[in-house]
């Protein structure tokens, strides 16, 4: 089978068959023969061509989180087909990067915003963070409003951007 | 006094070091908890507990009414604070004090005093402690003036700062009215008062601070230093002892001043005389923390002693038995703070569920949490998570041990500034011990772990994918025992997340 992953914008297709008790792997133009063990639900020992690596997983939706030698990786699985220019298209609908409590808005559904200008301040764990308009445009809509709490992945802004 | 029951008036892994002291004591816990918090681990420790409900600060762990009810309802007889929230609060200690309850740490005077960073200079030049050139208020010269007598660079600062909070530097006169008028805006509007005052800037100063421990019949001793030069934005990030910058002369000059320091302000309980080191090894008095230090454990390991114990014991009374000339520092430890953020995106703090921890252990590895896995990360407070501490026979074993540590901590489902902190302890500079407090400016001004995904990870997702698509057969076959409800049985391939 061949499964997709995103990272950063970048697309990464991996191709995987079964070749006995051992897994045939190939990515990029690479090929690799995997021995893998799931020591425990999320802890893997692999040995690829014959060296052996120990990671472990955690899976969050198309979330994938990977610990291997001290380092984390967060990255997304993706349909088939997907473009890596879909990532990097300017995106109509701002999300909050974070979650906690709105503390000031500095724009109004249907005004016409600068590049850089603060639409939403949201305060968390005692910092302040300023969701500022990607591009110039004009607000559709604003979802939120003093003192409401906001939840990380929640849809702040809806924008237009101006041609 | 004796101290028979102890509400520890803090959370996270503050509130769970306490209660190991009080257990160990043989002291009764009782542990307050805002609804987010109410699966914490201090919670599950504490051998009583009491909702404090609204996670706002302001409604929970900083309400001084809530907190002096649930003591005295509990029979509580002291109230042990932590750091942050109101360990520093000269009204909270005289509130307790008003409802018979024991504030464990200084008097309300003492706190009051030494939170007024200008008195708190004042007083301590008076007495001739070394500090830092500069301008209080009390001098009757302009602000224009000022500057010229202490020379530029000079330091803007809140007096009732924190934080770096209102803090700017000004290198020149022409920069000077424009930075003062920043610095009250920014002053005003986070403490709601906009005194300030300058100081001299240090261009590469290193932050050594002396632990003190003075009981209530006038002993005081110091357990040596601490090194914080590893700051972002004032906030320590890795702190370590000894330090390398000072040898047993400049050691004793220091600890001497340190003892000084709280002699002249009858101090009493745990308390902290930070300096400020310039590179012709001149010290300067810069603060005292009238609380427990979030670093407190570096110097528990270098010497052994356990600090809590001991703020618990003066508050009963005690006659602190330790003797300055039997105190000795052996081998270096470091401290790293594990927040919850994101030092790719600005270290914009990440909140989310834990969903795998797997601690490193081993020999002489002190981990100070206060969560654990499944634990739901939520906005209201402080995004420390943990701390990682380490010992070794020296700074190189230490950090060796350090790296290793950080290396096999996994905290997967929360974005960590992990990787961060093995970037630091891996630095050429760090290694040399060549830190000062603009280290992480310096260094890492726009650090980015900048990376693409290396295949092993790219197999790994893919063979875990793979085995929960139910293409492959044969593979993972849990055995169950459970009957017709299981998922297991019912659905197939079934997952948590799916």
């Amino acid at each position: 089978m061949e499964l997709h992953y995103e990272h950063q914008g970048k697309l990464y297709p991996v191709r995987i068959t079964r070749d006995g008790e051992a897994f045939s792997i190939g990515v990029g133009d690479k090929s690799f023969r995997v021995e893998s063990k799931e020591t425990k639900p999320g802890y893997f020992a692999l040995t690829i061509d014959g060296k052996v690596t120990k990671c472990n997983i955690a899976t969050e939706g198309n979330q994938r989180h990977i610990f291997i030698n001290g380092d984390v990786y967060r990255f997304n699985r993706v349909e088939a087909g997907a473009r890596p220019a879909d990532f990097d298209k300017l995106p109509s609908s701002i999300t909050s990067p974070i979650s906690g409590k709105v503390t000031a808005v500095g724009a109004v559904d249907n005004d016409i915003v600068e590049a850089g200008q603060v639409l939403i301040t949201i305060e968390a764990m005692k910092m302040e963070y300023q969701i500022k308009a990607p591009y110039a445009g004009k607000v559709e809509k604003i979802n939120f409003k003093l003192g409401d709490q906001v939840d990380i992945g929640e849809l702040l802004v809806q924008m237009e951007k101006t041609e | 006094m004796e101290i028979t029951k102890i509400l520890v008036a803090n959370r996270g892994e503050i509130a769970v070091r306490i209660m190991t002291a009080c257990q160990e004591m043989g002291i009764l816990t009782v542990g307050v908890y805002s609804d987010v918090d109410a699966k914490s681990p201090h919670v599950e420790m504490a051998d009583e507990t009491f909702p404090l409900g609204d996670p706002t600060p302001s409604a929970s762990y900083l309400n001084m009414d809530k907190l002096i009810d649930i003591a005295l309802k509990s029979g509580a007889n002291a109230i042990h604070p932590g750091y942050g929230f109101l360990s520093e609060n000269a009204d909270f200690a005289r509130v307790c004090a008003k409802a018979g309850i024991k504030f464990i740490g200084p008097t309300p005077e003492v706190i009051h005093g030494m939170g007024d960073k200008i008195e708190a200079k004042r007083t301590m030049r008076d007495a001739g402690v070394p500090v830092i050139p500069g301008y209080t208020g009390e001098e009757k010269e302009t602000l224009q003036e000022a500057c010229q007598r202490i020379g530029f660079p000079v330091l803007i600062k809140a007096s009732a700062g924190g934080g770096g909070k209102g803090m700017k530097i000004v290198r020149s006169m022409e920069e000077l009215d424009e930075a003062v008028a920043s610095a009250r805006r920014e002053a005003k509007s986070s403490f709601g008062y906009d005194e300030l005052l300058l100081e001299k800037y240090l261009p590469k100063p290193r932050h050594i601070e002396f632990q003190i421990l003075a009981d209530e019949h006038g002993k005081i001793i110091h357990l040596f230093e601490r090194e914080c030069a590893i700051q972002r934005r004032h906030q320590k990030v890795v702190e370590e002892t000894p330090s390398i910058a000072i040898d047993d002369e400049l050691r004793e000059k220091m600890g001497r001043a340190a003892i000084l320091a709280a002699k002249t302000i009858d101090y009493t309980n745990a308390g902290t005389v930070e300096f400020m080191l310039d590179a012709e090894r001149n010290f300067y008095f810069l603060e005292m923390n009238t609380r427990l230090q979030v670093e407190h454990a570096i110097t528990e390991m270098t010497t052994g002693i356990d600090i809590v114990k001991w703020q618990i014991k003066i508050a009963s009374g005690e006659p602190l038995t330790l003797e300055q000339e039997k105190v000795t520092q052996r081998g270096h430890a470091i401290e790293c703070r594990i927040y919850a953020e994101d030092p790719e995106k600005n270290f914009m703090p990440s909140t989310g569920t834990l969903q795998t921890v797997e601690l490193p252990t081993g020999v002489n590895i002190r981990h100070d949490t206060g969560i654990s896995q499944g634990y739901k990360i939520s906005p209201y407070y402080d995004p420390m998570m943990a701390k990682l501490i380490v010992y070794g026979e020296d700074r190189k074993d230490a950090s060796r041990k350090l790296e290793w540590a950080l290396s096999n901590y996994i905290a997967l489902g929360i974005t960590t500034n992990i990787p961060f902190l093995r970037a630091i302890v891996k630095h050429p500079a760090f290694v040399n011990g060549d830190i000062d407090t603009h280290f992480i400016e310096t260094y890492f001004g726009s650090w980015s772990s900048a990376k693409t995904l290396p295949s092993e990870v790219l197999i790994a997702a893919a063979i875990d994918d793979m085995k929960h698509s139910g293409v492959v057969e044969g593979m993972g076959d849990e055995k169950t025992e459970h009957e017709t409800a299981s998922p297991w049985t019912t659905v197939g391939r079934w997952r948590i997340d799916s």
